[in-house]
């Protein structure tokens, strides 16, 4: 009977993050991508971009060019107005890149027997689903706050220097 | 070695407080309302905490015509205290934000204050303002420290920190912690953190600590006495020892007399409502439900739910049963204090809560003191195998986004 065992120290393929590393977040990051482009830009994005381009043009944020959020909306929005080509593809990449950021960690932090398309699934539900949530114009806006989301859960990690994983905690 | 453990393999406390508020911080603070418009109650809160800032005073005698009737709650709570106009709010949010208006007082702007939706259209009044940024940056604050040591309470219940710090953050983001509290200077942010110091301070058995944060909770939201009742009766019961039960009464006892001294000096009598109006029962009869109904919608509406805006919160009631069995006496002592205060609120209030918010804000205080049951439940239910962990997972993501994107437009 042939039985293989694995070699002192090898890691089972489950246990591979390199396995998981492209293929989830690559999936989730070109569904967000081409669901945030196609949806026209909203109520709210387009106020916050018109405070944002008002305050380059020499206004005054809060005195002349009135709002109530805080100056990072105006600057990512303002930096998504003046980017070459449409404000929505613009706005896609942006999802793009926070649900293939959220991916990533998400993977990390997750035990391996939760599989990569639920997590896949649960990200793409997530932007998607705030179509629902907020009508149909806030994807974006979403986006933007999955992006503070995973910030938080990357600067959780990062701060700390932690590398989750099954096991390498307290353990219980 | 793990970073968030010391080399006895216990977490390490400011670390794993700081790797939960510090990037809740950062995150409330970029979503948060910094100027007008605002909300009525957190913009009575900020101007009382303006005024005792820089005048020492929490009267408002600029905001007289707002304690007309047809004006009161409609651009601000101010009421007639017993020297002048005053907020009818208790004092502890606006003490907390004071030292900081006492020190960056920033611009005061005279504005148009308009009166927000009513009966009848009511010209606008023009009053000073303060700079809002104080209150923005106290709110935010507030809310995150509460989470911060939810995770230090929640590390006390689980072999690991990995646990506590990604429920902290969920309990952070997910919740209307984010969408509400850290909003603005809501009463929600201070009475958030006041409540979680005194259930981590109960769990580290630290009970004077405990009772004296009970105590400034009350002086924040009066009702938040009910879980400092239950936690210090509860744990003399079950432990039959009597130091739980006089530290924290004593310790709670401070924030009350000071908030009946407050209601004594400013209104005029030694009660725990102050300025608030006790007509609570006009409230349902003006809407047309019964208070059961009342508390269904509360949980389960399309506007207000708390399972439906925070719908991780309703699959992991699946492993409560399990959770309170297994969970310690300071974890059950403070769910059934969240519990009653959940069912007082809900009698008392109409589910609404007022207008000029997402999702909920009632039972912010109460998710706190139901918190550490919440997460050994949530423990419980993972536990039940990858389908109910990508269903946690799954809800987890959607309230995070639903409260992300309220957190910004409102």
């Amino acid at each position: 009977m042939n039985t293989r065992r694995p070699l002192p120290g090898s890691m089972s393929p489950s246990r591979d993050p390199a396995q998981h590393s492209f293929v989830l977040p690559g999936v989730a990051a070109l569904l967000g991508l081409v669901s945030a482009s196609l949806i026209r830009v909203g109520h709210d994005e387009a106020y916050w971009t018109a405070i944002a381009g008002m305050v380059r043009y020499g206004a005054d944020l809060y005195d002349t060019a009135i709002d109530n959020r805080s100056p990072l909306v105006y600057v990512v929005f303002g930096a998504l107005d003046v980017m070459p080509g449409p404000f929505t593809w613009w706005r896609g990449a942006t999802v793009g890149v926070v649900l293939a950021t959220i991916g990533l960690q998400a993977r990390r932090v997750l035990p391996d027997d939760v599989p990569d398309w639920i997590i896949c699934a649960a990200l793409v539900t997530a932007g998607l689903s705030s179509t629902l949530y907020l009508t149909i114009e806030l994807l974006a806006l979403a986006g933007l706050m999955l992006a503070l989301a995973s910030a938080a859960c990357v600067a959780a990690v990062a701060a700390a220097g932690l590398r989750i994983s099954a096991g390498s905690d307290g353990g219980e | 070695m793990h970073p968030l453990l010391g080399p006895d393999g216990l977490p390490i406390t400011w670390r794993v407080f700081a790797v939960v508020a510090f990037p809740l911080w950062v995150i409330y603070l970029a979503t948060a309302a910094w100027t007008l418009p605002y909300n009525v109650d957190p913009l009575t809160n900020a101007i009382t905490a303006w005024s005792i800032g820089t005048r020492g005073s929490p009267l408002l005698p600029e905001y007289e015509a707002f304690t007309r009737p047809e004006y009161v709650g409609r651009s601000i709570w101010v009421v007639d205290g017993l020297d002048g106009p005053v907020s009818k709010f208790p004092p502890g949010a606006p003490l907390l934000a004071a030292p900081l208006y006492a020190t960056f007082a920033g611009d005061v702007e005279t504005v148009d204050l308009t009166a927000g939706p009513g009966d009848t259209p009511l010209p606008a009044v023009t009053v000073p303002v303060p700079s809002l940024a104080p209150s923005a940056i106290v709110g935010s604050a507030t809310t995150a420290v509460a989470m911060g040591f939810l995770a230090l309470a929640f590390a006390r219940l689980h072999g690991t920190v990995t646990g506590p710090v990604l429920a902290a953050l969920v309990a952070g983001l997910g919740t209307g912690a984010w969408s509400v509290a850290a909003n603005a200077l809501w009463q929600h942010g201070p009475a958030m953190m006041w409540l979680a110091l005194a259930i981590w301070a109960a769990a580290s058995e630290r009970w004077w600590l405990s009772g004296l944060s009970f105590g400034m909770a009350a002086l924040t939201r009066p009702l938040a006495a009910v879980v400092a009742a239950a936690v210090g009766l509860i744990v003399a019961v079950s432990t039959r020892r009597l130091r739980p039960a006089v530290a924290v009464g004593c310790g709670a006892g401070v924030g009350i007399g000071l908030l009946v001294l407050y209601n004594r000096t400013v209104f005029g009598s030694p009660t725990l409502t102050g300025g608030y109006d006790l007509a609570f029962e006009q409230w349902f009869v003006d809407e047309g439900i019964g208070r059961v109904e009342n508390v269904v919608l509360a949980l389960v509406s399309p506007d207000r739910g708390i399972l439906v805006w925070s719908s991780f919160l309703a699959l992991i009631l699946v492993g409560i049963t399990p959770a309170w069995r297994r969970s310690p006496v300071w974890v059950r002592a403070a769910a059934s204090g969240g519990l009653a205060l959940l069912g007082i609120t809900y009698w008392l209030g109409y589910y609404r809560g007022g207008g000029g918010y997402l999702f909920y804000r009632y039972p912010l205080e109460a998710l706190v003191a139901l918190a550490p049951l919440f997460f050994v439940a949530a423990v419980e239910t993972v536990r039940r195998g990858s389908l109910a962990r990508a269903a946690v997972l799954l809800a987890s993501a959607l309230s995070i986004v639903a409260h992300g994107a309220a957190s910004l437009i409102t």
